[in-house]
């Protein structure tokens, strides 16, 4: 017999409804109480600010970390947690669409408040400013450089004692 | 778009806006313009002309632009059945505009709000076309315009307008997708062509859009494939108001190209961007990020990212440094100056009086440290738990008053080679700092038995004690039995034959929760104490007995109580022979390491043998050792005479 899961419906920027398990999104922190409240209900809970690949990217990752362990509460091991590294499957997956989607994502994640996909998710972000200039982040990112010369020298003056 | 003017311009402006939002919310609309897979803008020729024949064509287009969608695959909807109905805000007059315009198109993007395009239009005549969809093909501007029924986007021919003009201001009203195309009628000669695209106020800050651009000549007949380079096609940035806009230069090379125009890193929310610095180190933070654009200057320097201020080996760091770092947050937690160079006592001084949230203070090695900061640490850091000290020779015991009454949360303290220390200081903190757990008190040698006696009465909770090198006897170890909580104890090295084997043996029956306990260099102990140890010390899984008085009798002892034990160090123990060994490896299930260097009287084949039995324990001879070193030697390209000259 199969047992009925139960579903919550997400409607994303393109007015896609997805339904998803309930156990799958148990990872969206402080929403899951809005989502259970929703859970009888037909009409979709509208997310405006999500699109549907990024919705679709989000319910693989739950998927594929459901069963992991909730992330601890206390300050001194949510320390010890944030030095963890990023499996590779996270590396992968998160960077395999580009930049922009995993941007996507990261603001989807924050939206969601799935907290062990920001941390990775940011994780990767900084992965890709270690270890470059900063006109190589400028090209990585495509931010526009601000400064003058003057004021680029002054800052780097400021800092000319740190040492790696 | 926001203007009270009466042009009439103006004024379908408003009601194109009125129309959006309405759509927006769901409200049928016969006037809202809803297209199902692709999005199209277009340019014509006079958009004047355009725009009022536009509520006429609006409907047969749309139903055009929808069969045509729905041909088409779309990449993006796979599993979802439900079609995804994409509203399209239509690019209207006020929605793309064209106009000659010289060549700084920034400050013109800037002055760009829609009262003053009236006079852009009237410069308008002969713009380029600009065809916009999501789905990666081309939709011609004349079908469209032209509500031909049968558009066929496969062969589309691009009108091209038809003049020298190589720069061009284009504003689009992006629609809901994650992808369009451009596709630009280019002109005769694309040399130094730019076009300044303007995203309109639809645009979602959230989402990313890629523009892929499609630049055509009449004179190429066949579409170019030629990627415009990143550095030429991508300049997006903000004007004044925030809109997004991106320069987009082509020349005879580059026909084609595309542009992520995304949700670029600085558009996510302040606090996700800080949660990123977070893994950086000071120095990429300092160094690299801060000098990348004002906005990351700006949060480099947050106080959330100062919390903790770590200048460890920043051998230049001085005292101006350390008060800077320290000054952006009012509530620095962690200070770590470790093995600086530079920093005075003063200097840190100043910083433990402003810094009243301190919790964890690091000043190993600071050879500068004396006494005065401290009596700063103590008068100022109530909160303080953890001081590191070790190797911090100039204090003595002077300190101990004030931090011992400011400081009452104090769990750990570090005093390692801290002479001067004597059983006064220690004592006073003890008689203090109830709360503490852990103390290394190793290298200490003027403190005695009465520190641990004043200890074990007044610290409870201790689980860490180190008294390696002090001066302590078997008063002092009596002292310990009770130490109930205590986890680690390293008694290694105390002065000769003070300490005796009967006391030490019924230390793991009074402390019952020891896991590791340290008796090196101890030749008073010996197998019976070893022994005893194993046997009542159940929870014990690092021993250190290295230059210990032991024998294979001893190892016999472990080897049938040691069950637990995951790490023995048995170095220098110049009397065991592999018969004891082998009994330890072969009935200790956990173990994971054993120390071996200098057992003289054990043999290298016995080790060999051993580590092909149980390779997942690591064995530490000094031969062993030495091989390891010479293969990470030979790993890092390093050649021993003996090799070159055979290979010669």
């Amino acid at each position: 017999m199969n047992k009925i899961v139960p579903q919550i419906k997400l409607e994303t920027y393109e007015k896609e409804v997805f339904e998803i398990d309930l156990d799958i999104a148990k990872k969206f922190g402080k929403l899951v109480p809005v989502l259970q409240e929703l859970l009888n209900d037909d009409k979709p809970l509208t997310i405006k600010t999500i699109n549907s690949g990024t919705l679709k990217k989000i319910i693989t990752w739950c998927t594929y970390h459901k069963d992991d362990p909730l992330p601890p509460e206390d300050d001194d091991n949510k320390m010890k947690h944030s030095t963890e590294e990023v499996s590779s499957w996270d590396d992968k997956f998160l960077q395999e669409d580009g930049q922009a989607a995993l941007f996507d994502l990261i603001s989807a994640a924050h939206t969601l408040d799935i907290d062990g996909l920001l941390d990775v998710a940011c994780k990767v972000v900084a992965t890709m400013i270690k270890g470059k200039a900063p006109e190589e982040i400028r090209k990585v990112f495509n931010i526009k450089n601000d400064f003058t010369q003057q004021e680029e020298d002054q800052v780097r003056k400021e800092n000319d004692w740190c040492e790696d | 778009m926001d203007s009270d003017s009466d042009q009439p311009c103006k004024k379908r402006c408003t009601e194109r806006d009125k129309v959006q939002s309405e759509s927006a919310s769901d409200t049928a609309d016969e006037g809202k313009v809803q297209v199902k897979g692709a999005a199209t803008c277009a340019m014509g020729t006079d958009s004047n002309a355009n725009s009022n024949t536009e509520n006429e064509d609006r409907d047969s287009r749309n139903k055009e632009v929808d069969e045509h969608s729905r041909s088409s695959s779309r990449s993006g909807s796979e599993e979802a059945p439900m079609p995804s109905d994409i509203l399209v805000d239509w690019v209207t007059s006020q929605n793309i505009s064209s106009f000659t315009k010289p060549s700084q198109p920034c400050r013109d993007v800037e002055s760009m709000p829609s009262c003053s395009h009236d006079t852009r239009f009237s410069r308008n005549k002969s713009p380029a076309n600009i065809v916009v969809d999501d789905t990666g093909e081309v939709i011609p501007v004349e079908n469209l315009n032209s509500s031909s029924s049968d558009s066929d986007s496969s062969d589309n021919q691009i009108d091209s307008a038809r003049s020298d003009r190589s720069e061009s201001t284009f504003k689009i009203q992006p629609s809901r997708h994650t992808e369009m195309t451009l596709t630009f009628g280019g002109t005769g000669s694309r040399s130094n062509m730019t076009h300044t695209v303007l995203l309109g106020d639809g645009y979602n800050s959230r989402q990313s859009v890629k523009y892929v651009f499609n630049f055509r000549s009449m004179s190429d007949s066949a579409t170019q494939t030629d990627s415009l380079t990143r550095e030429t096609a991508i300049n997006t940035t903000e004007d004044q108001n925030g809109s997004p806009y991106f320069l987009l230069k082509g020349d005879d090379s580059s026909n084609s190209g595309y542009i992520e125009f995304q949700s670029s890193i600085n558009r996510l929310p302040m606090n996700i961007l800080l949660q990123i610095f977070k893994s950086l180190t000071m120095c990429e933070l300092l160094c690299q990020a801060s000098l990348v654009c004002k906005t990351w200057y700006n949060l480099c320097h947050d106080p959330d990212l100062w919390r903790s201020v770590d200048l460890s080996h920043q051998h230049k760091a001085d005292d101006n440094v350390l008060s800077c770092l320290t000054s952006y947050s009012d509530r620095v937690t962690n200070i770590n100056l470790e093995d600086t160079k530079v920093l005075t006592s003063h200097g840190i001084s100043l910083v433990c009086v402003k810094c009243k949230h301190l919790q964890k203070l690091k000043l190993t090695r600071c050879f500068s440290v004396e006494n005065d900061v401290l009596m700063m640490v103590g008068t100022s850091c109530k909160n303080l738990q953890c001081l590191y000290l070790d190797g911090c020779y100039r204090i003595s015991d002077q300190w101990t008053c004030s931090v011992g009454e400011g400081c009452q949360q104090l769990k750990e303290l570090v005093l390692s080679r801290c002479s001067q220390m004597t059983d006064v200081g220690i004592s006073r903190i003890a008689e203090n700092c109830h709360n503490l757990e852990n103390i290394i008190l190793d290298h200490c040698n003027k403190v005695t038995d009465q520190s641990v006696r004043m200890l074990a009465v007044n610290c409870p909770d201790l689980k860490t004690l180190s008294l390696a090198n002090c001066n302590i006897t078997d008063t002092g170890i009596c002292s310990i039995y009770r130490m109930k909580k205590l986890e680690y104890l390293d008694i290694s090295n105390l002065p000769g034959g003070s300490i005796t084997a009967a006391i030490v043996s019924q230390l793991t029956r009074k402390c019952d929760n020891l896991e590791c306990l340290n008796l090196s260099l101890n030749l008073t102990i010996d197998d019976r104490c070893i022994q005893e140890v194993v046997r009542y010390g159940q929870k014990i899984t690092k021993l250190f007995c290295v230059n210990c008085s032991l024998s294979d009798e001893g190892l016999m002892g472990i080897a049938s109580h040691g069950r637990n034990i995951e790490k023995l160090d048995l170095g220098w123990c110049k009397d065991i022979t592999d018969r004891g060994i082998w009994a330890v490896t072969e009935n200790c299930p956990a173990l994971k390491y054993l120390g071996l260097i200098r057992c003289d009287s054990v043999s290298e084949k016995g080790v060999e043998a051993m580590v092909d039995k149980y390779p997942h324990i690591q064995f530490s001879t000094f031969f062993m050792e030495s091989r390891k070193l010479i293969q990470k030697a030979i790993a890092n390209g390093f050649k021993f005479m003996a090799e070159t000259e055979q290979n010669k």
